[in-house]
């Protein structure tokens, strides 16, 4: 099975990301399409429902099934915390790993060229 | 004094020197490890050196010496000259606002990082979604449950226009790239380096090599974990490029052009040879330093015996004076 190999937590992450990638509600047959990987329908559905649970998804009813969407973050603390991280990463974190740093314009036209031109 | 004590002096040197461009000839999970253990045992010996050579010297100055029972006709033999131990002792004092000031920086990111942490363990899901229109995610370490303490859990934190902009297949290379900096803590590895580098300010480069290392170490997991080096490539342009505007652009540390062009390449080769030959450097580093401190202990040990020996024969000779004196009284 494809999913065996994504770590714990792997699921739900990718199940999230993909309805904040989509920007729009998402039924557990449009996210099983979406996420790929072979998921079972059930499999969503469940990691659906324990997100809701968890109350960072809402849903509404979109015929036969649900379409979810996820919640948005207020102003809470691990914003803010997060937020002051993001406004410092320009500098160098001394023990916190980001995807990203900044990059020259050497490097994005080197990209660009790499990665042809739709990265 | 013999080589000994100077040995780890010249591999903070050369690993402060040498070390960035070591980490990227080495495999990156290979150059993470060998860079942090090779920065603190050079951190921790090369201190050690310029103490040893400073306090050789200090123990000189008579107050110092008959305090402590030194013999002076020992002492000035020393195996340390006075201007070696002066320009050790001057050194040491160079590097403390360095150390001081690196201390700092290093006391206010780890609080930092702490604080993030906790704010995000009462978060439900081992993701959170931050509106921002930067392209950025972080993997913000777990800290295991200490004796006062509840666990604080790992989390990986993503902005929602980095989830826009990738796909569904580079958002998974993107989570596994996460996910390996917290299987394997890096930020262990990092804090552990700056720490060394707090030690010997000589190493102020180590932590960012480090940096480099342990992002291309996460990028080779996760190039293995979805089966494909270029998705993740093609995760890290398109995510660096969506930035461009915003971005101060040519920074010293950046990164993005190097690991975008080592995905795109053949997996690293391992580099056996280059990696013995650095495990080997490390270790006569730290036989060197214990080789200089035993043999400083044998000379304070014979500069010890030597005030015994001359204060009994001290005593020795009070008392033939005092039976001389007596000797005409007598006869």
């Amino acid at each position: 099975m494809a999913t065996g190999r994504r770590p714990a937590g792997a699921l739900e992450q990718e199940v999230l990301a993909t309805l904040w990638a989509a920007g729009h509600p998402l039924t557990p047959a449009a996210v099983q399409e979406q996420v790929g990987g072979g998921l079972a329908y059930t499999t969503v559905k469940t990691i659906l429902d324990r997100l809701h649970d968890k109350k960072m998804l809402t849903r509404v009813r979109e015929g036969k099934a649900y379409a979810y969407t996820p919640v948005v973050e207020q102003a809470d603390l691990a914003a803010e915390a997060m937020r002051a991280a993001l406004e410092g990463s320009s500098d160098r974190p001394a023990v916190l790993s980001k995807f990203l740093d900044e990059i020259s314009a050497d490097d994005a036209a080197m990209i660009r060229e790499l990665l042809g031109d739709s990265p | 004094m013999n080589v000994n004590v100077y040995l780890p002096l010249l591999a903070a040197l050369a690993l402060g020197t040498a070390g960035p461009t070591l980490g990227r000839r080495l495999p990156p999970a290979v150059a993470t490890v060998l860079l942090t253990a090779a920065a603190l045992v050079t951190a921790l010996t090369s201190l050690a050196s310029l103490a040893l050579l400073t306090g050789v010297v200090v123990l000189r100055l008579p107050e110092f010496a008959a305090e402590d029972r030194l013999s002076d006709a020992v002492l000035v033999h020393g195996p340390v000259s006075p201007l070696v131990g002066t320009v050790s002792g001057l050194a040491l004092l160079a590097l403390l606002p360095f150390a001081i000031r690196a201390g700092i920086r290093l006391w206010r990111e780890s609080a930092r990082t702490y604080r993030l942490a906790k704010a995000f363990s009462a978060h439900p899901a081992s993701i959170a979604v931050i509106q921002d229109p930067r392209a950025q995610a972080f993997a913000v370490p777990g800290i295991p449950s200490l004796p006062g303490h509840a666990a604080i859990p790992t989390r990986i934190v993503a902005t929602d226009s980095l989830l826009r902009t990738l796909d569904e297949d580079q958002r998974r290379a993107m989570f596994a790239h996460e996910q390996a900096h917290l299987h394997h803590r890096h930020h262990l590895y990092l804090l552990l380096t700056n720490l060394a580098a707090v030690a010997n300010p000589l190493l102020w480069r180590l932590p960012d090599a480090v940096t480099e290392a342990t992002e291309r170490w996460a990028d080779e997991d996760a190039a293995a974990a979805v089966g494909n080096r270029e998705v993740l490539a093609r995760a890290l342009g398109r995510a660096a490029l969506s930035n461009l505007p915003r971005t101060i652009p040519a920074m010293a540390q950046a990164h993005v052009g190097k690991r975008v062009r080592a995905l795109m390449a053949p997996p690293p080769p391992r580099r056996r040879a280059l990696a013995a030959i650095v495990g080997i450097a490390i270790a006569a580093t730290v036989w060197a330093s214990f080789q200089s401190a035993q043999e400083a202990d044998r000379f304070f040990d014979s500069a010890h015996a030597a005030w015994h020996i001359a204060h009994e024969r001290n005593d020795e000779d009070t008392h033939f004076v005092v039976a001389d004196l007596g000797s005409p009284i007598r006869s």
